[in-house]
Parts: structure tokens; sequence; C-alpha cells
């Protein structure tokens, strides 16, 4: 495998080097390179079917690579061999329907070693969740466990990778602005966001942004 | 290894809310031992030398039988997606295990919980039972330490169990078909020992269903990870 | 990952290469092997003519372990180095064996009626052998019970792993269970004695039934190669599968 040379190159952020995935016998990606740096954000387009979920498992290592790399390297600055810390908010929330918002988070923040109490608060409010954090996620709505999804994305580490499989699904306006905003704030401090969705958060969000196209033989994008 | 303690923590709360599923194991467990005198009769002398038996495949049916979709729900709710992306130590930068290791943990977590919700009550009724069968209660203490280290097998294997038969269309039937297989060398031992000649507890089959439980301990951890790791998520788009 | 289609050919290029010549052999061996054993051997002089089952019975015995054995080995290939031709292997293996599991049992059967003087006996070895015949059939049921047929590959690959390491504990604790609870029985531990004359027959059995075994396994695998070729056309021709 070319690692030497390549390894020089990927000295930080995400790089994608002829990946191909496959779904069954079927390569749905097929030789895609592409690279994200930190500071910068990347949507995912691409019909149905074109394969936008599976390129975000495989990022977030769910699903194995049939050949090419995929590297997420730790910010320049940081010990050389590190990895980025990556967060995952797909189509399913993360969250356990027996506990409340608040125990969830809790749970996760204990799971992962990413956040703390104070964290916890701090996102619950700026997602707008604080009225409903103790109750049972069995009783929410769809626009309201998404929020508390997406809430668990402010307790990682600032220099994180954001994957985000359609997060605006269920959300209203006012929740579309929070997002929008924690993307904003996310990458102006340096992190990475890579967002799969049919809509166009594109208007809410006032920052330069890559497109990754799906579907055909894509190459890299501007 | 605070993961392994926030995956037993977060099991036995969800437990707890769920509690009621505890006492159909336990009644699922009564009801089959009642099954046996009501099929051969009443009478102690034909009951007294198949109490033993009858508990432990009783003990075995109902522990495998809470084996059903245990990794379902959090495969559904994409808890078993968070749990599987490599950890990074917010300090160092570096992953202080990789994503194989972080699913291993899982599983024994897991297990160590639905030990603790299905195996210890179970062994708790197990005294009750005896009276009900009129075993003799000298045998008291074979009986539950070799079901204490019997019940620890049983589940490492539904663990195997449910995380290969995990996304199969007719889950649970499958999964009791390929445990039970692999659970007859714990039903052989662990009746042995629950049995012994003197009034000795440790006998050479304890030590033996000790050994089988230690290698499904090595066993199960790295097969559920390996089961578990590739998954579809929800549908793409 | 596309080594899938050059493997699978060259395999089946040896396989077709090899065919004629292994029916070849098979067939006479067999027919040679049932001859001396259903005719020209010596009847046993404590069972009379019942013994001939035994030119079936171990060759089975043998070829159900053999493929139980070869089943953990695909399963290993498949996990570690996720080479599709182990994955049909595996398929192509896993009915064949428990149809020798179950032939075993049959004829064990068929045996102990005039021995034993009943139609089943929980004699060790047939005790073990049905377990293997259930572990068969796990196997194939954890191969074939999920929606999308190729996600069944891994997990049933994990069983037999399971299995590589697990049965021979069943096979051990059952051999323990029995010498316990030993039943009276009239059947010297260890069967008849071996004399020349049934060696050959039975040594004639054992090569022919491993030539049969390797000649379904080839076809069962053509099939199956055929089959996924065929697949694979259907979606390509369908272009977008639709998101799964």
């Amino acid at each position: 495998m070319a690692s030497d040379d390549t390894s020089m190159r990927m000295h930080s952020g995400l790089w994608l080097d002829a990946v191909t995935i496959m779904r069954g016998i079927r390569p749905v990606i097929h030789d895609f390179s592409n690279h994200l740096d930190y500071g910068q954000l990347g949507l995912v387009h691409g019909g149905n079917g074109a394969g936008k979920t599976t390129l975000l498992r495989a990022i977030a290592g769910r699903i194995p690579v049939a050949s090419g790399i995929i590297r997420c390297a730790a910010a320049a600055g940081r010990t050389a061999s590190g990895d980025a810390a990556r967060l995952y908010v797909g189509h399913q929330d993360g969250l356990s329907s027996l506990m409340s918002g608040r125990e969830n988070l809790q749970s996760w923040a204990a799971m992962t070693g990413y956040g703390d109490k104070q964290k916890i608060e701090v996102a619950l409010a700026v997602l707008g969740c604080m009225d409903f954090a103790d109750s049972m996620v069995r009783s929410l709505s769809r626009g309201q466990r998404r929020r508390l999804a997406l809430a668990r994305l402010m307790l990682g580490p600032e220099t994180a990778l954001w994957l985000l499989d359609e997060p605006n699904v269920g959300l209203d306006d006012d929740a579309n602005d929070a997002l929008a905003r924690i993307i904003c704030a996310h990458i102006g401090n340096g992190g990475m966001v890579l967002a799969a969705t049919h809509l166009d958060l594109v208007a809410k969000l006032g920052t330069k942004r890559q497109i990754w196209t799906l579907g055909q033989k894509a190459h890299k994008d501007a | 290894m605070h993961n392994f303690h926030a995956q037993i923590k977060r099991d036995l709360t969800i437990g707890w809310r769920n509690r009621q599923d505890v006492a159909v194991m336990l009644i699922f467990f009564v009801i089959i031992i009642a099954l046996f005198p009501l099929a051969f009769g009443p009478s102690a002398a034909i009951l007294e030398p198949l109490a033993v038996p009858i508990i432990w495949i009783a003990a075995l049916l109902s522990i495998l039988a809470g084996f059903d979709g245990l990794f379902a729900d959090d495969v559904r709710d994409g808890w078993l997606d968070q749990i599987s992306i490599p950890v990074v130590d917010v300090v160092s930068g570096e992953p202080p295990m990789g994503s194989f290791y972080q699913l291993g943990l899982y599983a024994v977590a897991k297990a160590m919980a639905h030990w603790v919700k299905t195996g210890v009550p179970l062994l708790l009724t197990t005294p009750l039972m005896a009276i009900m069968l009129h075993m003799p209660l000298h045998q008291l203490g074979a009986l539950m330490v070799a079901l204490a280290v019997g019940s620890c097998s049983l589940t490492l294997l539904g663990i195997i169990g449910a995380a290969l038969a995990q996304g199969a269309r007719r889950g649970g039937g499958l999964m009791a078909l390929l445990v039970l297989p692999l659970a007859v060398p714990v039903l052989i031992f662990g009746v042995m020992a629950s049995q012994p000649d003197m009034s000795v507890i440790v006998t050479p089959h304890l030590m033996l269903s000790g050994a089988l439980a230690m290698l499904l301990l090595a066993l199960a951890p790295p097969v559920a990870a390996m089961a578990l790791s590739e998954s579809d998520g929800g549908s793409g788009s | 990952m596309f080594d899938f289609m050059a493997n699978p050919t060259r395999f089946m290029r040896i396989a077709d290469w090899l065919f004629r010549p292994l029916l070849l052999v098979t067939a006479v061996t067999m027919a040679y092997g049932l001859y001396l054993g259903l005719f020209a051997s010596p009847p046993d002089y404590q069972q009379g003519e019942t013994v001939r089952i035994i030119y079936i019975h171990v060759p089975s015995a043998w070829l159900a372990l053999f493929g139980y054995v070869g089943l953990g080995l695909c399963g290993l290939f498949y996990i570690v180095w996720r080479h599709p031709l182990a994955d049909i292997a595996a398929r192509a293996i896993a009915p064949v064996g428990a149809m020798f599991a179950f032939l075993t049992l049959v004829t064990g059967a068929l045996w102990g009626k005039p021995m034993w003087g009943a139609w089943w006996v929980w004699d060790a070895r047939l005790t073990s052998m049905l377990i293997l015949f259930f572990f068969y059939l796990g196997v194939i049921a954890l191969a074939n019970g999920f929606d999308r047929p190729e996600r069944g590959s891994r997990p049933a690959a994990l069983l037999a792993l399971v299995g590589l390491v697990n049965v021979p504990i069943v096979k051990f604790s059952v051999d323990w269970w029995h010498t316990l609870h030993q039943p009276a029985s009239i059947l010297r531990r260890g069967g008849p004695a071996i004399d020349a004359s049934m060696l050959t027959p039975l040594i004639l059995m054992l090569i022919a039934c491993h030539g049969y075994f390797a000649l379904v396994v080839i076809l069962r695998m053509r099939a199956l190669i055929a089959a996924r070729r065929i697949a694979n056309i259907e979606l390509k021709r369908l272009g977008n599968d639709g998101g799964i």
C-alpha cells in the first residue's frame, strides 16, 4: 500500500485516498479521494443510494474499507501519531429511550471521557433542551431527540471531526439556527465538520465550504 | 477503564427501569420446575433424584431465554455506533484502545450486568426450588456454588449467541439453536459438580466447570466484538 | 477485493481439471470397496452380517469430523483474510458435512438395533455426533438467517471458529458423562477388532467417501459462484440498488 509518501502528505486533517467501499458485492463508493483540513466544513451531496451514509460510517470506523486509506490525523502541534477525535451523529440518535436526556449525555460522557457536568449543562442550554432534559427519552418528539443527539457534539474536543448524517431532520427553525451556530463555532475553533444533508445548510452558514459529490466517479471539488 | 464501569452502570439503570423483565424470567424458572412434578407425579421418591438436574435445566432455559435481542436495543438506538467509534484521549491525543477492544469491553460489561440482573435472582430463588423438589438440603451448598459458576458460563455463551444472531430474522430461536449444543458441557459438568459423592464442595467437576467459564470469558469478548463490529445502522439516502 | 473475479475463476479451472479423474477414482474405489465390504469380506464372528454397516458408518463419521474441521478452517480464512472463496467453500461444505453426520447417526441406529436391541442408545460417540449434527444445523441456519444473504457469512464463520474450539470440549464432556453413567452394554468398547480382510474395504470406502465429499463440494461451489455472478449482473443491470 502507498503508505510512505502519502503519510508525508497526511500531516493533518481528514484524508481519503482512493477509497473503495463495498456493500455486499457491490462497490458503493469507488476510488474516492478527498481532503478536509482543520477549520473547514465539508458537505456531502448525492442522490438516494449514492453512499453518503456509507461514507460517513466508514470514516467513523463502522464499515471497513475495501481498498484505499482513510486517515484522520490529529491537528498539527499535537502528538504526531495521534488521531483526531471523531463524533458521529447518524440517522439514529444514540439515545436510550429508558433514560432521560441528561442521563444519556452523562452516560456517554462517562463512556468516552469527553465532556463533564458543566459542558453537559452548557450543551443542553445551547440546543434548547433544558425544558425536557429530565424527561425519559421515549416520551420525547423526534425533534427533541435530535436536539439531544446534537448536544453530544458540544462535549467533544475542540479539534474533533464531526460526522453528521442528515443532522437537521425533524428540527424546527430555532433548532436549525442553533445547529448552524454550533457548526460555525466549531469550525471557528479549528474543528472539522463533514455533513451529509439534502437541505441547504449553506444559506444559514456564512462560511466557506467544500462540496463532496457522490454518485459518479467523483473527485475533489472546491 | 471508566467506560467499563459506565456501561455496567448504564445497563443496570436501564435494567432497573425494566425490572419487570427479571420477574418474568423468575416466573419462567419456577413454572418450568413446576412442570416436572406435574408430569412425573408428586412422589418424593421420584422427584428427589431428579431435583438437581431439573433445577439445572430450568436455569439453563431461563438464562438463555433472557438473551433474546440483548444487543438489539443498543443497535437500534445507535448506541453501538457510539461506543465502537475509537475514543481519543483528550489530553494526550492518543487513542487509549481501538474500536475492537472497546467492543470487547462492552460485551464483558453487558455480560456482567446481565448476570447481576438474571443470575443473581435465579441463585436466590434456588433454595426455594430445592425445597419444592424434595432435594436433600445438605446438597444445597454444592448446588449453589455450581450454579453460580455455571450461570456465568451460560451468560457468556448467551453473549456469544446474541452477538452472532444479532439482526437475524428469527433471532431468539436461532440463538437458542446456536448456543444449546455448546451449553452441553456446562450442563454436564454443572450437574456433576452439584452432586458430589462426599460433602466436599470443591470437586474436580467444579474445577472443570470453572475452567470452562474461564475459557468462555476469554472467548466471548473477541467473538462478540468481531460479530458486532460491522453493521448497517439505518438506511442510506 | 476485485481479486474475487480472478480467484474463483482460477479455482474453477483447477476444479474442472480435477473433476473427471476424481469422479473415476471415487467410482472405482466405491464399487470395489462396496463389493468387498458387502460380499467378499467375512462376517464378524460375534455380530454376523450386520457388521458390514461399518463400511458406511465409519467413513461417514470420519467425514463428518473432517467437514467440521474444514468448516472451521474456512471460517478462520474468512475472518482473518476476508477471502470470499472461503465463504463459498464454507457454505458448500456445511450441508455435506451435516449429511454425513446424519448418515452416521442413521447407520449407527441401524447397527444398534440388532446389536443392543434398541433403535437408539446414548453411546458416547453417537451422542457427540448428534451434538455435532446440531452444530452443523446451527451454522447453516445462521448463514441463511439474515435478510441480506451476505450478512450471514461473517457470523457463520465466527460460529464455525467457536465450534472448532468448543466441540472438542463437548466431546470430552460427553465421554466423561458416559463413563460415569456406564449403562449395561454387551458392546465391547472400541467396537469389533479390525481384521486385515476388513481393513481393505474400509480404507477403500474411506477414500471413496473422501472423493464423494470433494465432488459434491466442488459441484456446490460451482453453483454458488455462478449464483453470485448472476446476482452481481442483476445488480449492475439495475444500476442503483436503491439504498440499503
